[in-house]
């Protein structure tokens, strides 16, 4: 295969990837990854690589169409970011001292927490709280959300489980060079309570940040190739972009539960292969 | 609030097209030197191991990986940009906590750089 090819191969599958990853919230790097090390033997550093600046890229290019149609929480993003940078810059660190073939049972690992969630996630089952947290009163946190039906005002619950998921998230952002959108779901609509719409526009916003950090450290380890990003780099950002426009209602059920299976597979293959030391 | 919100929303697009464009001319003229060789999977592992933000803005516009790798890393610069402006409106907010969040987020994403320098 030629350089050519290649490149456009992988501009193919990462537009996929970046469309897919939009569509379900989940961000396009948990099937970039799997695709690139499982089907273009790309070594799994470099694929982490390539998905963390997608990730920066995608965050960055769509921020200003949520930030116009007011769902996004600053402040609420700001606050969660304190522990998503931290747990970010340990995770980047950290995968120097980890085998390829550890990272990748970490990275099936989380493929079938990413399957669950997606699978399990209703929004329509939204319960919005009544109470406020100390904290999100202290650091006025609560806000309001535009709907059909007006200006809405939500109230912010459990802001410091919030803030312990998204260290945790952070860290699985930073150790595996993904969005790790799942978890980010899980501080803001489980523990926080969010409106869907606060949750999903918010974690989008901030991941690009997380990021950032994470690929800070991974420029200094020279894991980012530059070579292979320029094709996942663009595939992904207008995947996403044309993911966003195409759906901008959630994705069906059926939809999701498909892609759950998807990612289901993925994990199962990534750990084999990792188990097998066969990457 | 909202018009400065919205600034860093504006900054973010023309950051990411800015990378865009390195990335994607950098790429192009890298496929016309390179488009048909044959991959050997270590063509991907031509990682400069002595790399310095210097280096890379030196060869931004000297090599077509060059570019590429300065429209990358012109992404992060972005993020660092975006902090900083939201720390900008925390403090014209007068809003002290955010303040010191703010910053300590920005101070996180610089010391994650400070080993390219």
């Amino acid at each position: 295969m030629t350089i050519l090819t290649f490149s456009l191969l992988l501009l193919i599958i990462s537009y996929l990837a970046g469309f897919v990853g939009a569509l379900t919230g989940l961000g396009g790097g948990i099937v970039l990854i799997p695709a690139l090390v499982l089907l273009f033997h790309v070594d799994i550093h470099y694929a982490m690589g390539a998905s963390l600046i997608s990730v920066m890229a995608t965050s960055s290019g769509t921020a200003i169409a949520y930030l116009k149609n007011g769902y996004i929480n600053i402040r609420i993003g700001m606050f969660l970011e304190t522990g998503a940078v931290i747990g970010a810059l340990l995770g980047a660190i950290l995968v120097a001292y980890l085998s390829t073939n550890l990272i990748a049972v970490i990275f099936g690992l989380f493929l079938f927490l990413s399957a669950f969630f997606t699978w399990k996630r209703n929004e329509e089952k939204e319960i919005p709280a009544t109470a406020s947290h100390p904290w999100s009163e202290y650091l006025r946190l609560n806000g309001s959300v535009p709907t059909t039906k007006g200006i809405k005002p939500y109230k912010v619950q459990n802001a410091p489980l919030a803030l312990f998921i998204m260290t945790i998230a952070g860290s699985l952002s930073g150790l595996l060079g993904i969005g790790s959108g799942a978890l980010k779901v899980l501080a803001m609509d489980q523990a926080m309570r969010l409106p869907y719409k606060v949750s999903t526009t918010t974690s989008n916003f901030i991941i690009g940040i997380t990021a950032a950090v994470g690929a800070g450290v991974y420029f200094s380890y020279g894991y980012i190739n530059p070579v292979l990003t320029f094709p996942v780099l663009i595939g992904v950002l207008f995947g996403a972009l044309t993911g966003a426009r195409t759906l901008t209602k959630i994705a069906s059920k059926t939809l999701r539960t498909g892609f759950a299976i998807v990612i289901l597979v993925l994990g199962i293959e990534m750990i084999y292969k990792g188990i097998s030391g066969n990457l | 609030m909202e018009q400065l919100q919205l600034l860093i929303g504006r900054l973010l697009l023309i950051g990411v097209f800015i990378s865009l464009i390195f990335v994607a001319v950098g790429g192009c003229f890298y496929l016309q030197e390179h488009g048909s060789d044959i991959v050997h999977y270590q063509v991907f592992q031509i990682e400069p191991k002595n790399f310095s933000l210097s280096k890379i803005i030196k060869d931004a516009l000297s090599s077509s990986v060059g570019a590429i790798q300065f429209g990358l890393l012109f992404l992060v610069f972005v993020q660092i940009l975006r902090v900083g402006l939201t720390l900008g409106i925390f403090v014209k907010l007068k809003d002290y906590i955010f303040v010191a969040i703010t910053s300590f987020i920005l101070l996180i994403l610089i010391y994650s750089l400070i080993r390219l320098l």
